[in-house]
Parts: structure tokens; sequence; C-alpha cells
């Protein structure tokens, strides 16, 4: 039924490129540090099965560039060609900073490139970049979410069942600060932590200020579930059996809310790696040369950019289809969540 | 054996009612009600909604303490037991609530919402747990393959028989049943009322049932009280109250039972 | 008037927290944003200097905060490093320009917003209501950033439009309509960029709000008399749906400043965003908080305002406070 169709295939496309982001440094042909001075804002090199004179290849290849002495300014020489590699050795990675190799999926020998996605200003590849841009990019959205809804869920169910002070203040607090405008907010909390840091100290902050955003609202939706839970017959039913409030909570009232926060993780994932984005955008993020979508899109405030070297906006492209899935599934997640028995 | 199972001695119970602009009003939902019932015998209580009979019910079992009064379970007070000694007392009288749609979480299975008290008191393994629960299910009159549904794919009648059985996986001795009739069809009535007259002939339960429906009081109490603004305004066997009813109240509530009564309602059916 | 005096309290009271919460963290690091600065070369050692006299840098906190706060309400809202001038003096001209842009944004924004979800609602499930949800949705999908850049590079490319700023270099001594005209020019891509960000949430509360008002019962009897649909639309429906619009209507002032923080930035439009940024990088840290203040403070003030109209709609939140 379409109801699954909208949910397994977003579903599965995201895993998917998760997975894909968490092989960066396989499937990436350079590490993202990696710059070629001589072939800044090179467009993306095409990948040709026939050669020039109309020959076919089965394994594709890559003409060398030759530059004619303007900046960033290239012709294919077709005389000169490199067939595409695959499996060969290249730069070093890790992968989740625990498995060291340096097979990589394809390349081209030097010196010949192969930038999929063109190159930047400084000549690294964007593709490259792309790959463990998005390791930044969307982990830190699914982190800071994870965290979100982590402090949402104790502070709402909290709440919702002990009711009181501390519902009075939840709901107080969380009120005043939704109309805030988060994004002031935001790079508020960021001014206020030192600017230079090292990369995975910069990643954690990020992901704990971002988190800080939207726990208000899962809190609220928490609570209301609790609170309505927490009055059902069949808990008090639990309660004369002699059931103690722990495991009401735990086999009750709180199983109510995995509707509600699945939902919410949803809804926020995508706008928690837009948060990224937006810090890394203005500077504020991750620090070069560690790439995030967010710095990769600034280079594209300058007009020059902007105009000349269309590929530049490629991950901006490629951000939007990301966001387009998390956003089918948090339709259908509503949907599921409204029809539940619950 | 008429022994006396429950006593209920001078029960108050007192409500302050807190309004947002800080007013305070007391709401006294019981005010001293005495009553006692043997042992394997049923007494009904009736009354219209507001009448005390639901706290009543829920203070007896000791989901609310009450104000002041004494409930003496076979011989023992259990207004002076602390929480510890009280546990004991708890399962040898379980309550049967309404609406058992809201009484049965929607996302248990049959099975489990039998086990479940079971479960909470930590008897038995797992599959002892799930045997005993298929007994208690197959007493009530619910077969196996029920066992693994969802609640909201069970009619109404089967969640008060799911209900019911998991009242009964404890052993309790003492049922109280609040409202166990609302909502369901008058055939369906007929056959939990069947039922609840089988289970307390097999195993010499006693029932405190409470209910508003006369008829149904009439058809299965051993005596009914009948309750107004928190008090017993009237008791006695159900030929007497329902017949020659004393009190100006009970001849209200009767001649109303009376009327509807006459409309054609049928109690017999079949499943 | 009880009621807005509790809110007006409560406004006070997150912006006096704000500060604090400003004041604390800016405490937790102190050593690196005092060290940082005096090793920017931008700054001026005088001027450092003449903060620490003023404000008191190696004092307690609470006396540096009761130092700040004493330079709020004379006025100043502190001292900023890089421009070498009170605070508010570097604030006030940008909030005139944040608050232009948003006003625009913001009218364009629900006017749409309403028109369009009223016509859909009005229509369920027909060919108006399909498209409407399907333009909208990928609408909601684009952020607000690719807009921007997208925009951008068209107003580049195509020289229509100007590529950011508020005013063009040769306005200064022109006539009023042809400022205006200037001025409208500028305005275009920024508010676009912003409406086109706002508009997709908008839109759909105000259509779902609008779709169940016109499917409650008593404005299917109200249809049933013989109502016109307009008729049934403006004086039965709307009401009724006044009450969530309005507290949308509250949220959304936050909602479209942080939308133009970021459309102020990339299209050089001098607000509030680009000096905060500015600020940010440039460690002038009373600039930060001043900013922090003066954003929250419209934010809440715009929300005040949705609650007073609230107040005013509905009798029962009047029957409630008396």
């Amino acid at each position: 039924m379409s109801l699954s169709r909208t949910f397994v295939v977003p579903l599965a496309v995201l895993l998917l490129l998760h997975f894909v982001v968490v092989l960066a440094g396989f499937i990436a042909p350079y590490d993202p540090a990696t710059q070629f001075r001589d072939h800044p804002f090179a467009p993306p090199t095409r990948i040709h099965f026939f050669d020039s004179r109309g020959g076919f290849h089965l394994r594709p290849l890559v003409y060398l560039w030759k530059s004619n002495g303007e900046f960033a300014k290239y012709e294919a020489d077709t005389t000169r060609t490199a067939p595409l590699r695959f499996f060969l050795s290249g730069d070093t990675y890790s992968v989740l900073g625990v498995f060291h190799s340096s097979l990589h999926l394809f390349g081209v020998d030097e010196p010949a490139h192969v930038f999929i996605l063109g190159s930047d200003g400084y000549g690294r590849d964007q593709f490259s970049r792309f790959l463990f841009g998005g390791q930044i990019s969307l982990f830190s959205g699914l982190l800071a979410a994870g965290l979100s809804l982590g402090l949402g869920l104790l502070l709402g169910s909290a709440a919702g069942y002990h009711g009181g002070l501390l519902d009075a203040l939840l709901m107080r607090t969380t009120e005043a600060f939704a109309a805030l405008p988060w994004l002031y907010l935001l790079l508020a909390l960021r001014a206020f932590l030192p600017l230079h840091m090292s990369p995975a100290q910069t990643f954690l902050l990020l992901i704990a200020v971002i988190g800080m955003l939207g726990w208000g609202r899962a809190a609220r939706l928490v609570r209301g579930i609790v609170l309505s839970a927490k009055e059902r017959n069949y808990v008090v039913a639990a309660r004369g059996f002699g059931a103690t409030e722990w495991y009401l909570l735990r086999r009750h009232v709180l199983p109510q809310t995995r509707g509600v926060i699945l939902t919410q993780a949803a809804i926020l994932i995508p706008q928690y790696i837009l948060a990224e984005i937006t810090l890394s955008f203005l500077g504020l993020g991750v620090a070069e040369p560690v790439a995030s979508w967010g710095n990769m899109l600034s280079a594209l405030q300058q007009y020059s950019v902007l105009t000349s070297y269309w590929w530049m906006i490629l991950p901006g492209l490629l951000l939007v289809t990301v966001l387009l899935r998390y956003y089918i599934l948090a339709q259908s997640l509503e949907l599921r969540v409204e029809s539940s028995p619950y | 054996m008429d022994e006396t199972l429950l006593q209920v001695c001078e029960l108050t119970k007192v409500y302050a009612d807190r309004r947002p602009a800080g007013r305070t009003t007391e709401v006294r939902a019981l005010r001293e009600v005495s009553l006692a019932i043997a042992r394997g015998r049923t007494l009904a209580v009736i009354g219209e909604s507001g009448s005390g009979k639901s706290t009543l019910a829920r203070c007896i079992v000791q989901l609310e303490a009450p104000t002041s009064g004494q409930i003496c379970f076979a011989g023992t007070d259990l207004t002076r037991l602390d929480k510890r000694r009280l546990q004991p007392f708890r399962t040898r009288m379980q309550l049967v609530l309404q609406g058992s749609s809201a009484a049965i979480n929607p996302g248990f299975r049959g099975w489990e919402v039998v086990a479940e008290p079971l479960r909470i008191q930590k008897s038995g393994s797992a599959e002892e747990q799930r045997s005993t629960a298929l007994q208690c299910m197959q007493q009530v009159g619910l077969q196996a393959d029920l066992a693994e549904r969802l609640p909201h794919r069970l009619s109404g009648g089967q969640l008060q028989r799911l209900a019911i059985a998991r009242a009964l996986v404890l052993n309790p001795e003492l049922l109280v049943l609040d409202e166990p009739f609302t909502g369901l069809d008058v055939s369906i009535q007929a056959q939990i009322a069947n039922l609840l007259l089988a289970l307390q002939r097999e195993g010499s339960l006693t029932y405190l049932l409470v209910v508003h429906d006369l008829m149904m009081a009439g058809a299965l109490a051993d005596e009914i009280a009948v309750m107004q603004d928190g008090q017993i305004v009237e008791r006695g066997i159900p030929a007497g109250v329902l017949m020659t009813p004393q009190q100006e109240y009970t001849r209200s509530l009767v001649t109303v039972a009376r009327g509807v009564a006459s409309t054609g309602a049928s109690t017999t059916g079949s499943l | 008037m009880r009621y807005l005096f509790h809110r007006v309290v409560q406004a006070v009271v997150v912006l006096v927290a704000i500060s604090i919460l400003s004041f604390v963290l800016l405490h937790l690091a102190p050593g690196e944003f005092f060290s940082e600065i005096r090793l920017n070369p931008q700054i001026s050692l005088a001027s450092v200097d003449a903060l620490r006299a003023q404000y008191g840098l190696d004092r307690s906190l609470p006396a540096q905060y009761g130092l700040w706060v004493r330079s709020a309400l004379k006025g100043d809202f502190g001292y900023s490093f890089a421009y070498n001038r009170p605070v508010s003096s570097l604030i006030w001209p940008r909030v005139r320009n944040t608050l232009l842009l948003n006003t625009v944004a913001l009218t364009l924004s629900w006017l749409f917003a309403l028109l369009l979800g009223a016509w859909a609602a009005a229509r369920p499930g027909g060919w108006e209501d399909r498209l409407s949800a399907v333009g909208t949705s990928t609408l909601f999908v684009v952020p607000d950033l690719m807009f921007a850049l997208a925009f951008l590079m068209v107003a580049v490319r195509t020289r229509w439009f100007p590529a950011g700023g508020m005013m063009s270099l040769d306005m200064t001594g022109a006539t009023t309509s042809s400022q205006l005209r200037d001025l409208s020019a500028h305005l275009f891509l920024p508010v676009l960029t912003i409406g086109l960000g706002t508009f997709p949430v908008l839109y759909r509360h105000v259509r779902s709000a609008m779709a169940e008002a016109l499917a409650s019962p008593f404005v299917r009897a109200a249809r049933g008399y013989g109502l016109r649909r307009n008729q049934v639309l403006f004086r039965q429906a709307l009401p009724a749906v006044a009450n969530p619009l309005i507290s949308l209507l509250g949220i959304s002032f936050g909602l479209l400043l942080s939308t133009s923080l970021l459309v102020e930035i990339v299209f050089s439009w001098p607000g509030l965003g680009p000096i905060l940024l500015e600020s940010i990088l440039g460690r002038d840290i009373y600039v930060i908080v001043g900013i922090v203040i003066v954003s929250a403070a419209l934010a809440i003030i715009g929300n005040l305002f949705a609650d007073v109209l609230l107040y005013w709609n509905d009798p029962r939140i009047r029957a409630e406070w008396r």
C-alpha cells in the first residue's frame, strides 16, 4: 500500500545515504583536504566510453586537462587519456576513527584527475568533500536530534507524571522560548564558545548547542501524552494489582510516546542539519579544512563563483533531495501515528 | 458459610476541589457509609451518577484512601495497615472497571492483558503466566484464538470478559465490579451476568456490584443498597427494595427503571 | 487588563533572563574572550583599556552585569570595540532596516497564505487544493539558503535586480519617488526569499484551520440556511479560525527574524544580521549581547501584540481573566 511506500522508500534511501557517507573514505577518490592548486574551479570531469577516435572502451576514461593560461579555464586534451581504475590504492583514511585503509572505490592515476562534481577554488575535489561533509552535516543533525529528544522525553515525562511545580516551570519556560528567533539564539550560543577549537571539539559542541534549540516542543508533546495516559483506567487497574510507579511509567505510559518521538525525529533531524549547514556557511561551524555542506556552499557568496562555476551549487541540490526524503518520511509517520490504536 | 468477608464502617471521603481562582470547595463523596457482605454473596450498590458508588468501590480496593472510617476484610482493618502489610490483601480483592476499552491498554495483546497482574506480582515464569492467563480466558468464555488479538479487534463484550479474566487471575475472594454492564448490548449484558453467576457458583466468589441498572441489580444481588449523595438511604433484599421501596428516592429510581424495562428490552440472548 | 500586565511581566522576565544568561555564558570562557580580543589587530588596545575602565572587566560577574545594566538604562547598551562607540548607536539604524524588511515580508506572506489557504480550504480535495499542497511542500523542503543563493545568482546574471544592499550609491540627492523605487528594487529579492521561506508554514496552518472550521457543524448549518460560500467564509469561518491563526502570528515573528538574518547576510542588507556575524567573528561582545536582546525583544513584542489580539478576539479569555 502507498503508506508503506512513502515510509519504506525514503527510509531506505536515507539509510543508504548514511551508509555511503560513513564509507566516505572508501568511495571518495581523494582526501577532502588535498589541494590541487593547478586545477582550481575545474568543472565536473566527463567520463567517456568512446574515445576521440570513436573507439569503444569497456573501461571508461577521462581526458587530461590542459590549461590555456587563464585562471580556471580548461580544455580537454583529447590526446591524453587515463583509464578509470577501481579498487585502487590512494590516500589513507579511517572509518569511524577505528578502521584504517587506503583502498578506494575508483580513481585515476596522476596527472589525471577525476572530479565528479568539479573542484573548488583551492582545487579540492568537491565530490570527496561532499561525502566527508555529509558525515558532519548529516550526523550532527542526527546526534543533535537524539540529544533534543532524549532531553524532551526526560523532562516531558517528569513534568507530566509529577505535575506541580516542575510541570508549571517546564510549560512556562518552553512557552517563553518558543517565540524567540532561533537563529539569533543559535549564533549567540555559538558566539560564547571559543572560535578556534579542534574539529572534534567543535563537532560535539555544535551538536550540544543545536540540540538545545528544539527540546521544548518535544517535551511539551511528551508531557501531554504522559498527562493523559497516567489517568487512564488501565493504569489505575495496574496500580490496583500492585504495580510500582516505575512499572506503570515503563510499560503503560512511555510506550505511548513512541509515535510522537518518531515523528518529531523526522521533523527535527532535517531542521538540525540545516542549522549546522547555516552555521558552517557563516563560518561559525566546523573550521576549514574540514568539509561540511555549509562551508562548501559559502564559497557561493562571492559573485564570481556564483555566476561562473555552476557546479559549486550541486551540494545544495543534493541537500534538497535529502531534506525531501526526511519530509516524506515525516508526513507518512504523522499519518501512521494518527491512526494508531493509542 | 455466613462469614462476613467485607465490612465497611462509617466510611467518609472528602475531596478538596481546588478551583483556578483560588477558591477551594469541599466535596463530600462518601458520608459515613456502612455495609457488610457475607462470603459468597452479592451486594449491589445502586444510585445515580455522582452518588458516590464509584468512590466507594475505589476506597474499598485501596485505590483511594478514605478520609475516615474502617474497611475490614476478613476481620482485618485495612485502613490501619501500612503499604507493605497491605500487599497480600490487595490480591485477595480485585476491581473490574467500567468502560473496558479504557481499562485495557490498547497495545497489549489479549493474553498479556490477563497475565499482567501475574507479571506485576512476579509470580511464576513467563510460560506459567501465559498458561494461567489462557486458563482464565477460557473460564470466562473467551476462545484461545483471541489470545493474540489486540483490544481494538475485540468486541465490547469480549473486552469486558477480558477485564473479568484479568481480575480472576490472582484468585481473589472479593470482586468489586464498577458498572460492568455499561455500554454493552442488552443481550451481551445478559451473557456477562450469567458468567458472573457461574463464576460465583464455581469459586464461591463474593461480589460488590456497583450499577445504575436496577433490573440487573435485582437479578444478580442477594442484597441491594441504594446510595444518594454519598449516603446509603435504603437497603434490603431485592424483592423488598424494588417492589416496596421505603424511601422517596428509591421509589423514583424504580419508577424510571420500570419505564425503561417496559419498552421491550429483552434479557435473553445467545452467544 | 490583568492579562496584558501578566504578559508584559513575563516578557520582561524572559528578556532579563536572556541578558543574565548571556553574561553567565560570557563568564564561562572569559579568558578566551578577552585574550582573543587583545590578539585581534582590528581592535585597538586603547579600546580594550577603555572598556576595562568603564565595565570593570576584572571585577566579579554580578558587578559587571550591574555596570552593563546601568549602561543599558542610560541608553548605551554597552560599548563596541570595533566601532568605538556605544552599542545602541550602532544597532538602532540596523533595527530599523531589519524591521522594514521583516514587516514587508510578514505582510506579504500572511496575505498570500490567508488568500491561498482560504481558497484551497473552500475546495478541499480539488485540483487547487492538491496543487497548492504540492507547491507549498516543495517550497517547504527547499532551504532558505538555497533560495537566497539562487536569487542572488539571478540578480547578478540578469542585472534585473540589484545584487544586494539597500540603496544604490547615487541615490542620496534624488527625489523621494525615485528613492522609493530604488528601495523597492532592493527590497524585492530579499522579501521574496523570506516570503518563500515562511509562506509554506503559514499556508499549511491556515489551510488546515480553515478546512476544519468550514467542516464544522455551525458553518455547515449556515450553508444549509442558504448563505453564500464567501459570506460563510468571512463571517462564520474566519472568526472561528482567528484564534489559532493569531497564535501562529505570534510565533511567526521569531520565525521571520531567523529567516531574515540569513537573507540579510546573503544579500548584504544592512540589518541586524550582518553586524551580528561581524561582531561574532570580531569578538565584539557587548554588540552581540545587545543584538540578541534586541532581536528577542522584537520577537516578544510581536508575540505580545498577538496576545493582545487574542484577548480582544476571544471572549473566553476575557472572562477567564476578569
